[in-house]
């Protein structure tokens, strides 16, 4: 996967008014932000092509039909 | 023995009873707080005024002969981000931005209510962004077994004033392991209930769909009494579960005969250091004593689960600073305020996208593991407990290096959202103690109190206590 790479970051960062983050910090966050990116990306490529429709509303949801039975 | 060896469940039972006031136990956690923590920093503040009022009138109650609280009379401490109306919480910030309104924490209210006194509020990592205890401006939290080591965080003064018996139980928050942490590294129980089982209204938020409340004592006992209290559903919090609660404590006698206990064949035990790996095969061995079966378990793909939960906490994270952040990042340390900016770089697609694959990916789980054992057996920290010095990188470029070797373990089941408990089973060979970690199946936080309280039994760590030297 490609990196994520600070001119990226420093340019969206500045657009939200973000003025006080510097070359230096735009890397940290660059690599931050990659890894966590990567995650998602190689997480849906396990699933099957198409549309992502999943509710996330429906966590909490889900969290109860998994429960575990009372004893 | 001594009032401070006592555990919550029997200090509120020996207040009961009359056989010690209130006001006793309340001035020898005083006493004690006076000793430590000019050593540890645990504490954010102390409240001894109006601790020793609140116990003058836990025990005018007594002698009254009102109905009792369950844990009536009993000094806790929280971390300092459990909002009340009449003061401003820290949050572990030198500048901490105003709670708006007079927000009031609803697990505070339903503490007092069961008779609770607050002896002070308890030190944190900034903005509960941490996992080690560092905090330039409140002071760094020391491990009371040693204090060169980290007490671990976020909820670092948790563990700290817990093991160092300054209070008998204590709630902190858990994002990506910050109750489990500090109790492993402190040598307490640590548990971070099922995502929905507690309520965070009037909790700080950092990042609101994957935060839970979570809860510090020395005894599975006294967890299962404090989760009994806190549980439950919450109008003020639509993200709280309706589900009913059961009686934690009522579970813990039922013993682990037959139990299966899985053992991860990927992921969560590679990179453990020797110490820490003997101390959980010793623990093994243990709970095969007790009755349960050990089964090896695969799962699918944990090695994502940490990279999911991160594009969830600093995406939320980075909206809910962005603005005090923008106009105030001077007030934050270099660390703190960049991993609370990450977010602004994540795009809204991947942030989405971890939301939307979650409950798949949590039901893949669980199907998966749950059909193999009952409960999950693994570290919390896979290294013995390091020291202030080997962690303090601050800003630079190994940070996300060092957080990821601390919350390996345990960041993935906060994005699952599911129950977790850190048991210490030991001590490792720098003096400082280890644990392991049960996992469950949603809402079976009954059963891995259950496996704590009978693997309790037989072992004496919740017992041992650190010295002054």
């Amino acid at each position: 996967m490609n990196r994520i790479d600070s001119n990226s970051v420093l340019a969206l960062v500045r657009a939200q008014g973000h003025d006080w983050i510097d070359e230096a910090a735009a890397q940290r966050i660059a690599a931050g932000v990659t890894a966590a990116v990567a995650a998602v990306e190689a997480s849906l490529r396990q699933g099957e092509a198409g549309l992502l429709i999943e509710d996330s509303a429906g966590f909490l949801m889900t969290l109860e039909q998994l429960a575990e039975p009372p004893r | 023995m001594s009032p401070e060896g006592w555990t919550l469940v029997e200090v509120a039972d020996a207040i009961r009873a009359r056989r010690v006031t209130s006001r006793e136990i309340v001035e020898t956690c005083l006493a004690r707080i006076g000793d430590w923590q000019p050593r540890i920093n645990a504490f954010a503040a102390v409240q001894a005024d109006s601790a020793c009022a609140a116990a003058d009138r836990a025990d005018a109650a007594v002698a009254a002969g009102i109905p009792l609280g369950p844990l009536h009379g009993v000094p806790l401490a929280h971390k300092d981000m459990f909002f009340r109306a009449s003061r401003r919480s820290s949050l572990g910030s030198r500048n901490p931005p105003p709670a708006p309104g007079a927000v009031e924490s609803s697990l505070l209210g339903r503490l007092d209510a069961a008779g609770a006194i607050e002896i002070g509020t308890l030190n944190m990592c900034e903005f509960a962004l941490g996992p080690t205890g560092h905090n330039a401006w409140l002071g760094d939290c020391r491990n009371p077994w040693h204090t060169d080591h980290i007490a671990c965080g976020s909820s670092s003064g948790g563990g700290a004033a817990i093991a160092a018996r300054l209070a008998f139980g204590s709630l902190g928050s858990d994002t990506g392991g910050s109750v489990r942490l500090p109790a492993s590294a402190c040598g307490v129980l640590g548990l971070k209930p099922t995502n929905g089982r507690v309520t965070l209204a009037g909790m700080m938020p950092l990042s609101p769909s994957v935060d839970v409340p979570g809860i510090f004592a020395r005894s599975a006992r006294d967890v299962a009494r404090l989760l009994g209290v806190v549980a439950g559903h919450d109008p003020r919090d639509p993200r709280s579960s309706r589900m009913r609660v059961p009686d934690y404590e009522a579970q813990l006698e039922h013993g682990i005969a037959g139990l299966r206990i899985g053992v991860p064949q990927s992921y969560f035990l590679e990179s453990v250091e020797r110490d820490v790996a003997a101390r959980l095969d010793d623990s093994l061995r243990v709970l095969t004593g007790l009755g349960a079966e050990v089964v090896p378990v695969a799962m699918p793909a944990p090695e994502h689960l940490t990279g999911l939960s991160r594009v969830l906490v600093y995406a939320e994270a980075a909206a809910i600073h962005g603005p005090w952040l923008r106009e105030h990042a001077d007030d934050y340390s270099p660390q703190v305020r960049m991993r609370a900016a990450t977010g602004l770089a994540i795009p809204a697609a991947a942030y989405q996208q971890a939301r939307q694959l979650r409950p798949g990916i949590l039901r893949r789980f669980v199907e998966a593991v749950c059909a193999k054992c009952d409960v999950l057996h693994l570290p919390t920290l896979g290294i013995p407990v390091p020291t202030l010095t080997e962690t303090d990188v601050g800003g630079a470029a190994e940070m996300w290096e060092k957080i990821a070797v601390l919350v390996r373990c345990t960041a993935p089941f906060n994005y699952l959202g599911l129950p977790a408990l850190s048991v210490p089973c030991g001590f490792t060979g720098n003096g400082l103690p280890t644990s392991f970690q049960l996992v469950g199946r949603p809402f079976a936080e009954a059963t891995l109190l259950r496996v704590a309280h009978s693997y309790e039994g037989v072992t004496d760590w919740l017992r041992r206590a650190p010295v002054i030297p």
